[in-house]
């Protein structure tokens, strides 16, 4: 619970900070950073399927040594 | 090491697009101007904001306003105050040739070390009652300063987010293609069986998938900064999203049977019928109504204009490399249930 | 027996069973009774736009509805049956075209109650039926093929909505584009392309039918 509490404290308080320097950070330099979260995005993506690979791999390895 | 080509040509096309994608400038162009509005007889003095402009290199800067083929009226007093900061005066003669209307005219700049570039639409003119004939009215223009060089072309709205066209639009071409040889490796696994067939549709849908929510996501963001909206409707958008819940059915198809070879045959009828049937819903159906992306509502594909050849040079070796990206990682999947595959087998045996 | 003779058997076969089962045949009308009065009291005054949109959801999911039972409510023994009586194909054609009618006469029915209970908007009625006849058509191909999927699978009834909703959005967006023209929303010169559009989508699927349904009755 207690972990619950300041995780969704820490997402508040990002998030305020965020949406403050969001806009002008997006919309300033030609929207360049706009480019960049879309990279990021695709990134964290292909991590993200690499990771359940690996997670079942893993749990593959484990079932046939016992 | 040689059979491995592919995978170290995917990872250089994909190094080359992000490289190439981030280091070409942009063509500079006109950003803005203020005033927007303007009234007949007015000596109008605009300021013009560049976008990665040279105002202050540049020796010869010339500007018109354009107010329809035969009607250019000419700047003067052109005087620049930092490298995207320039102010022109323009006499606005009266009358209008096409006189109780109000007209919005093209902005043309060009200087010799950025070249020529327009800004549609810059300043409204208002008829005005009395003439009082000050201005002179040009029929050509001449002397626009031609530059070459490697750019990707400017944007008013997009601005650097053409680059987009790299991360984003490859994404989709690359879904396809992958949705493609799943159905191939469906209609040979149904001729030939062998499982090897079976799980190379199911790791190619599988990347299909992830590469099809990624094109919304970053389709999401594009969007959201050009467009206003994350989700505007837009029916390519939509598609899209019905051709990703195909797949996803897919996925809960085979989670549906116990025994392995039903499983594999079903779900390789489905795939094959599903893709078919997502080939009007795809190619034919979005081309037959309005839409945000370019090559709808009557457009032709990717046009001349938003694809110049720079932009193919990094455009099309995108594609490939997000596909072969994407098939390394489907080979990746496919190992793993082969091992699973082998695995269980095994455990039946003994 | 040639493939069009058991085509003919099979598909009178289909009409004396239903006829035969009538409950079955009375709680499909009932089904579109009651939705079009659930309708009709959410909405009270429909709109043209809306009167559209609402006819072809009550459609897609009268027909889910319908064609489920074809393959998905015959017990294993009658398939075995059946395959070792007649060809694969007189099977899959038989169906669709069993489906298709019955499709068919509760879209009609539903016209007509939608339409009595509200005020009918349609004016253009020929290019009304036609869409209602091609989507009849689309939706019975669509559903027959993916109800003899869904028949080997756990969970037969909710596989049926989740796999065939996303490959019916095509023909639904079609026709509803159809009817708006029908209803006199929108006048569009390219309703002729929407129609040959229509009747590729059928086509394609047709052929798929026939192609691939060799490969689900294999066993």
């Amino acid at each position: 619970m207690k972990r619950v509490i300041v995780s969704g404290l820490i997402l508040f308080v990002s998030q305020s900070i965020f949406a403050q320097t969001e806009q002008s950070l997006m919309e300033g330099s030609g929207k360049i950073y706009v480019v960049l979260a879309t990279v990021l995005a695709i990134y964290a993506g292909i991590l993200i399927f690499l990771t359940i690979i690996e997670r079942k791999l893993s749990n593959l390895e484990r079932q046939i040594r016992e | 090491m040689l059979k491995h080509w592919w995978k170290i040509l995917g990872a250089l096309l994909v190094l080359y697009t992000l490289i190439a994608g981030f280091m070409i400038p942009l063509k500079p162009g006109i950003q803005e101007v203020t005033p927007t509005n303007a009234q007949a007889g007015d000596n109008l003095s605009l300021a013009i904001t560049g976008y990665n402009s040279h105002f202050k290199d540049a020796k010869e800067i010339k500007a018109w306003l354009k107010y329809d083929s035969t009607h250019y009226i000419v700047g003067e007093n052109i005087r620049d105050s930092t490298q995207t900061l320039l102010f022109v005066d323009f006499k606005i003669p009266t009358p209008l040739p096409i006189q109780n209307e109000s007209r919005r005219m093209t902005l043309i700049l060009t200087n010799e070390v950025d070249g020529y570039s327009l800004l549609p639409d810059a300043v409204e003119v208002v008829p005005m009652g009395i003439d009082t004939i000050m201005g002179q009215w040009g029929n050509t223009i001449g002397g626009l300063h031609e530059v070459k060089g490697t750019t990707f072309p400017y944007r008013n709205i997009l601005y650097e987010t053409i680059r987009n066209l790299f991360f984003h639009v490859p994404l989709w071409f690359a879904m396809i293609i992958l949705f493609f040889f799943s159905t191939i490796y469906g209609i040979i696994y149904l001729i030939l069986g062998n499982s090897r067939n079976d799980h190379m549709v199911l790791s190619l849908n599988q990347v299909g998938i992830l590469y099809g929510i990624l094109g919304l996501v970053t389709g999401a963001i594009w969007a959201n900064w050009t467009w206003g909206e994350p989700w505007s409707g837009d029916v390519k958008q939509n598609m899209s999203a019905v051709a990703i819940l195909v797949y996803l059915a897919y996925l809960v198809l085979r989670n549906a049977f116990d025994d392995y070879e039903q499983q594999a045959r079903y779900s390789a009828v489905y795939n094959i019928f599903a893709f078919v049937a997502l080939i009007p819903l795809l190619f034919v159906l979005p081309r037959l109504y309005d839409s945000l992306h370019p090559g709808n509502g009557g457009n032709p594909g990717f046009g001349g204009e938003d694809l110049d050849n720079t932009m193919r040079m990094v455009f099309y070796p995108a594609i490939i490399g997000w596909t072969l990206l994407g098939a390394w990682m489907a080979q990746l999947a496919r190992r793993y249930m082969a091992l699973k595959h082998a695995a269980l087998e095994k455990d039946v045996d003994f | 027996m040639s493939i069009l003779g058991q085509i003919r058997t099979l598909v009178a076969k289909e009409f004396l069973l239903e006829w035969r089962s009538k409950y079955a045949l009375g709680g499909i009308l009932l089904y579109v009774l009651s939705t079009v009065f659930i309708v009709y009291n959410g909405f009270i005054r429909v709109t043209p736009p809306e009167w559209n949109v609402l006819f072809w959801i009550i459609t897609l999911f009268t027909s889910v509805n319908a064609v489920t039972k074809s393959f998905v409510s015959e017990n294993g023994n009658r398939q075995l049956y059946y395959y070792s009586l007649a060809d694969p194909i007189a099977i899959i054609c038989s169906k669709i075209i069993y489906n298709s009618i019955l499709l068919m006469v509760l879209n009609v029915l539903t016209y007509l109650v939608f339409g009595l209970v509200t005020d009918n908007p349609v004016r253009d009625k020929p290019l009304f039926f036609l869409a209602v006849f091609l989507g009849s058509v689309g939706m019975a191909i669509t559903l027959t093929f993916i109800s003899a999927i869904a028949t080997k699978a756990r969970n037969s009834a909710t596989l049926m909505a989740i796999l065939s909703f996303p490959i019916l959005i095509p023909i639904l967006v079609s026709l509803i584009k159809i009817a708006a023209n029908a209803l006199g929303i929108i006048t569009d010169t390219s309703v002729n392309q929407d129609i040959i559009t229509l009747l590729a989508i059928d086509a394609i699927l047709l052929g798929m039918a026939y192609l691939l349904f060799p490969f689900l009755w294999r066993d």
